[in-house]
């Protein structure tokens, strides 16, 4: 059922079971996973059914650092949220993304892959995508990975039937959460907001037994920030709010001669390839997939194989044949690479406020010299592996080789995806919630999304957001049911 | 050191006979050359 909140009352207050802020597809997963189980459940959303510029413009804020996306372009305040523009690309993180490392020093997840697989058939099923994720060997020390492409799967289309028909969900559009109002072990109410179309603003509240914040992974911070700021520092636990902010940094990492296999692979198909996980932790590096992007015109190819004669010539004059024959193409890589959680990048509450009251965004984010190294030394054990499994050869580029020299910016970007800033832990003292989701102190407030990150791969965010928001479905419909 | 460079050397004037390269390209510039290719041994 579609509440229309603009005829709410000034001061009105709703009633919930459990109440669960944000729709995209990690608040919708969730709303929807527990009114299928006739739970009751208010969806509020912050923006209207489709986007539009006055919605956005509350997402503006400011990046400091390294050049990164407009804040306002990054994602998207309207139903379904982002995934109205996302491009479908779907993995599960890999089992040991979840463990803690040394050597790069990263801390593990409190929970592992096993408890999120129950989760990837249910995952699968609401994106649209194959459930198994068949890696294949090459070689000793390289996988082909498989990716798999949602339609891509608009959470607001999708679901937009359901939300209208469902009687145990109401949804509440145009209706964004200002603040939190702490209760005795938690929280009472959320404070929101309804704006008009004459952009009157209401102001109203949700009780509820259990709330949910699912704002994307910058919100939620800066929501939680906002709450410490107007509540007192205490009602959440401020050592890790907003910090460990990641990416999943982009380079342009080299060039490659590739042989074309048996089923014409580099030729029709995108290609991805990362290190087995002995390789990875021998490399000491960081956890990235190769993505290989096939050259469009034959001369490029050929000066690339002629730059190889100079270094190998009877290898390059095997491969000069090889061509002639059209059993060679030239590639660029990419690579799409885990960040490593850093205290320094976070997202913080700005002087300026937008016009709900809201303190901007301001992101700080860098890569830091040890991204780099994490990224060259995983690069170099791929190119080798790529060598001995005898896929082809890479040169790679400068930079890749001198770490005196600066990345040239069009090298370099990132992907969208907006990790940590709320990460999950077992203590307050470097975590915002825990294993189950729940705030640390605080009995009713749980977060969705990939805020609760504490570390991020490289995988796209999207499917394991889902399989932690079914996760969390199971866990609130058991609580409830106690 | 001077032994070892002989037959790099000899083995890098052939690549560039073999790229028909040899009146173009200047050493150093193939050592950067060699550098940026991740080769297996037996490439050599
Ligand atoms: C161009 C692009 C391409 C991408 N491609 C991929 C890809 O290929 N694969 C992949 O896995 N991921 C991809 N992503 C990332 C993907 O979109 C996100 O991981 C996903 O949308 C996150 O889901 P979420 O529900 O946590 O957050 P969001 O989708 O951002 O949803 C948050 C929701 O909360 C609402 N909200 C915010 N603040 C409030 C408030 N105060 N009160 C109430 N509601 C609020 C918002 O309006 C929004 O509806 C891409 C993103 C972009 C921008």
């Amino acid at each position: 059922m579609i509440l229309d909140a603009s005829t709410f009352p000034e001061g009105h207050v709703v009633r919930a079971r459990v109440c669960v802020a944000g729709s995209g597809p990690a608040g919708m997963t969730l709303a929807r996973a527990l009114a299928l189980r006739r739970i009751d459940v208010l969806l509020l959303e912050a923006g209207g059914p489709e986007p539009d510029d006055a919605s956005q413009q509350l997402y503006a804020g400011r990046v400091e650092g390294d050049p990164y996306f407009e804040l306002d372009l990054a994602r998207l305040r309207c139903f379904g949220g982002t995934s109205g523009h996302w491009a479908g690309y779907c993995r599960p993180l890999d089992a040991h993304d979840f463990l803690p490392r040394a050597d790069p020093p990263r801390p593990g997840w409190p929970i592992g892959r096993a408890d999120l697989d129950p989760f990837l058939a249910a995952a699968a099923e609401i994106l649209e995508i194959p459930d198994r994720f068949a890696d294949r060997p090459v070689g000793s020390d390289l996988l082909r990975t498989v990716f798999h492409v949602s339609p891509p799967v608009r959470f607001g289309e999708k679901y937009r039937a359901f939300c209208a028909e469902d009687p145990h969900l109401r949804l509440c559009l145009r209706s964004a959460v200002v603040n939190l109002v702490p209760g005795a072990g938690g929280i009472r109410a959320l404070e929101v907001v309804t704006e008009a179309g004459d952009g009157a603003q209401r102001r109203w509240q949700v009780e509820a037994d259990d709330f949910v914040l699912a704002l994307g992974g910058i919100e939620n911070s800066r929501l939680l920030l906002w709450a410490n700021a107007t509540h007192g520092q205490a009602l959440i636990p401020p050592a890790a709010l907003g910090r460990y902010w990641m990416e999943h940094p982009t380079f342009s990492v080299a060039e490659a001669v590739v042989w074309r296999d048996p089923d014409g692979l580099f030729v029709n198909d995108q290609a991805f390839f990362a290190l087995s996980p002995a390789a990875l932790e021998r490399s000491g590096g960081l956890n990235l997939s190769f993505d290989i992007d096939v050259m469009a015109y034959p001369d490029q190819t050929r000066a690339l194989i002629a730059d190889l004669m100079c270094a190998a010539p009877a290898l390059g004059q095997a491969v000069m044949d090889a061509f002639g024959k059209n059993l060679v193409c030239g590639a660029r890589v990419h690579a799409q690479c885990e960040q490593l959680p850093d205290a320094a990048n976070r997202v913080a509450l700005g002087e300026a406020r937008d016009r709900l009251g809201l303190p901007r965004v301001v992101l700080h984010w860098r890569k830091s010299a040890a991204d780099r190294a994490g990224v060259t030394r995983a690069v170099m054990a791929l190119a080798e592996g790529f060598a001995a499994a005898g896929i082809g050869r890479l040169r790679l580029l400068d930079w890749v080789l001198d770490d005196r020299r600066p990345i040239p910016v069009d090298r370099v970007m990132a992907s969208w995806h907006h990790m940590g800033g709320t990460r999950m832990g077992n203590s307050p003292a470097d975590s915002v919630v825990d294993a189950q989701l729940r705030v640390h102190g605080l009995g009713n407030l749980h977060l969705a999304g990939s805020s609760v990150f504490p570390s991020g791969g490289y995988a796209n965010p999207t499917l394991t957001i889902v399989q932690l928001s079914l996760r969390l479905a199971d866990h609130l419909a058991t609580r409830l049911a106690r | 050191m001077a032994e070892a460079a002989g037959p790099t050397r000899r083995r890098l004037l052939a690549g560039l006979a073999a790229a028909g390269l040899v009146a173009r390209i200047a050493l150093p510039r193939l050592f950067r050359i060699r550098r940026r290719w991740v080769l297996d041994r037996a490439d050599r």
